[in-house]
């Protein structure tokens, strides 16, 4: 999980301090529907996982993005 | 540099990675290129820019028969040369269009090619003309990464973006590449070495017979490589000699039939056994550029690396250890260092003027107004009391839209239910279709109500409707249904957010009166019958409000 955060962290350019699994989109000021777009495009590229499209609206945490590494 | 991004789809992302070496203009709302080139005091304008990158996605369109494909193509090229006239100075790149029509069956005539060409065409006619305009070659780039690499059709799906993030990290290259063409960063010389650069061996031990330089075999290599280095010398690139060797030993080379260069295609030939820096330094001074326009291409490492301590603003090509990629690398150099745009001999640039005559194509399909080009349009708004079956769907809107929302209210499911079934307030949905097809539900307005005077608590629209007076002919409706209701005041406010930017005059441009302001929020008014009136540039509005 600390290593996905660090990569999350790289990615919306923020410190790894300002996340947490419970980081929620809309409610990190990063996070709004680009942002949401690019999380699903990166982390689908970085840990070679797919995220169906369907899932996309439901997924509203970091701890929901993490759940398809743990596949 | 300030670069305009237009597009007919989201480019956000795209515009976010161009942003870390360019101040970049995105318009706001979806597919509003051509309103904004159309209208001069739109935010292009205003942004000044000193590019305008257009991105066009074809994969937004049917494309199902060669006429209305070729009228489409037509109506936008006179929105490009109204563009190019009205930004003289300002070098303009539109992307080739991909064209993909899915199913074909049998000796079907294949029409995408047709289309893509006549885009390239077009726009190759405007640049003749004097217009500043060029293709960024975007196809190509498609064609080498594949579209499975280049597109993303979740991607599209979920956030009208095609692109994948391959497809957004070639594009920004390609953007970055052509737009820095403008800024004057491309080289000017490539200083080449001769023995295993340009031939295989070294001439001075291996002689004229024994050095590999011929049009097959292992010698191809070399034959290939000096083949892209007259192209590019024939494109304006000068080539220079630096090599240490006997002028004597190299001269028979010149002879053999398969050396491809000729020492008229040398702008210097700088063969001694002086340092190369020391030579290079020399030659820059001899033809009058600076050291930071060279590109050095060596097979030597030691020499590489004394030309990058020596000389640092010389950019030393990274020499592949196989040499069989030889020609490959020096094409790559010719890319990212020395393209160049205007492909002349040695004429004169063009001038920026144009000639009326070669426009007339672009003239008999052109929108020479807004009002022109939305009536083209053919929308059709279909406006209406909220029905049950569009519950969900206003309070997704409510939740979701940022850019036109004038005071971005939250609204659950059960508070649109009981806004709508209230006796003091309304919620009215409105849907428009154009010659593209249906849009869906695209606004939503929220009316509360006391007296005679009634408060606008939401507005909200699509943003891919954004640009089109739609919120012009609501409120025309609007005025009609209060008229008839008895209400005599509107009242409306405007809550500032990060996004919603776009909607800051919403209020002024209707008509309304600004009552009172602070820093986070307008609040205004209207008398009913001073609400605007229709536009006229709607095919059909079916209003079912009273």
């Amino acid at each position: 999980m600390k290593d996905f955060i660090e990569f999350v962290a790289r990615v919306m350019e923020v410190e790894p301090e300002t996340l947490s699994e419970d980081t929620a989109y809309g409610l990190h000021e990063k996070w709004d529907s680009m942002m949401q777009l690019r999380l699903v495009m990166e982390i689908e590229e970085e840990y070679d996982v797919e995220i169906p499209i369907d899932d996309v609206p439901n997924i509203k945490t970091l701890k929901d993005f993490y759940k398809y590494l743990e596949k | 540099m300030r670069c305009a991004l237009l597009s007919n789809v989201t480019v956000d992302l795209l515009a976010g990675m161009l942003k870390k070496s360019s101040d970049i203009y995105l318009s706001a709302g979806f597919d509003t290129w051509q309103q904004e080139v159309i209208n001069l005091s739109s935010g292009l304008y205003g942004f000044r820019p000193e590019a305008v990158v257009v991105l066009l996605h074809a994969g937004s369109y049917e494309w199902s028969d060669l006429a209305s494909g070729l009228q489409m193509i037509d109506d936008w090229c006179s929105v490009f040369s109204m563009l190019t006239s009205n930004l003289p100075g300002v070098p303009v790149f539109v992307s080739s269009l991909d064209i993909s029509i899915k199913a074909h069956y049998g000796a079907e005539i294949r029409i995408e090619e047709k289309l893509e060409n006549y885009l390239i065409e077009n726009i190759q006619d405007l640049h003749n003309n004097g217009a500043n305009i060029y293709i960024l070659p975007v196809k190509d780039t498609i064609v080498e990464l594949g579209r499975s690499n280049f597109y993303s059709s979740k991607m599209w799906y979920v956030g009208s973006m095609p692109y994948s993030i391959k497809g957004l990290s070639a594009l920004n290259d390609i953007v970055l590449r052509y737009i820095s063409v403008f800024k004057g960063m491309h080289k000017k010389c490539i200083a080449v070495d001769l023995d295993n650069t340009l031939w295989g061996g070294v001439i001075g031990e291996d002689g004229v017979q024994g050095i590999q330089l011929s049009n097959h075999k292992e010698g191809q290599r070399f034959y290939d490589t000096q083949k892209i280095l007259k192209k590019m010398k024939e494109q304006g690139v000068m080539l220079a000699i630096l090599s240490k060797n006997n002028v004597d030993d190299v001269e028979p080379v010149f002879k053999l039939p398969d050396m491809v260069l000729k020492h008229e295609d040398f702008v210097a030939e700088v063969i001694n056994w002086n340092s190369k820096s020391a030579n290079i330094k020399q030659l820059a001074k001899d033809l009058n550029i600076g050291l930071d326009s060279f590109v050095f291409l060596d097979d030597n490492p030691a020499e590489r690396e004394q030309m990058k301590a020596e000389c640092p603003e010389v950019t030393v090509i990274e020499f592949p250890k196989d040499s069989s990629q030889l020609p490959e690398i020096v094409e790559k150099a010719y890319n990212d260092y020395f393209l160049s745009l205007e492909v002349t001999g040695e004429d004169s640039k063009k001038t920026a003027m144009y000639r009326a005559d070669t426009l007339r194509k672009a003239e008999m399909s052109s929108a020479t107004s807004v009002e022109d080009f939305l009536k083209k349009l053919d929308m059709v708004m279909d406006i209406h009391l909220m029905k049950e079956e569009e519950e969900k769907r206003v309070t997704q809107l409510t939740n979701k839209t940022n850019q036109f929302n004038v005071t971005t209210k939250r609204y659950s499911e059960e508070d649109i239910h009981t806004l709508a079934s209230s006796v003091s307030s309304d919620v009215i949905t409105v849907h428009i279709s154009d010659k593209y097809g249906d849009q869906g539900l695209v606004a939503v307005l929220i009316l509360k109500y006391k007296d005679d005077e009634a408060e606008i608590d939401t507005f909200l629209m699509s943003c891919r409707v954004m640009g089109r007076n739609v919120e012009f002919e609501i409120i025309s409706m609007l005025k009609e249904m209060l008229n008839r209701r008895g209400v005599k005041l509107v009242r409306s406010t405007y809550i500032k957010t990060e996004k919603n930017a776009p909607v800051f005059e919403l209020y002024e441009k209707l008509g309304f009166v600004l009552v009172a302001a602070s820093d986070e929020k307008k609040i205004y008014s209207s008398l009913t019958e001073a609400l605007p009136s229709s536009t006229g540039v709607f095919k059909e509005v079916i209003c079912e409000l009273w």
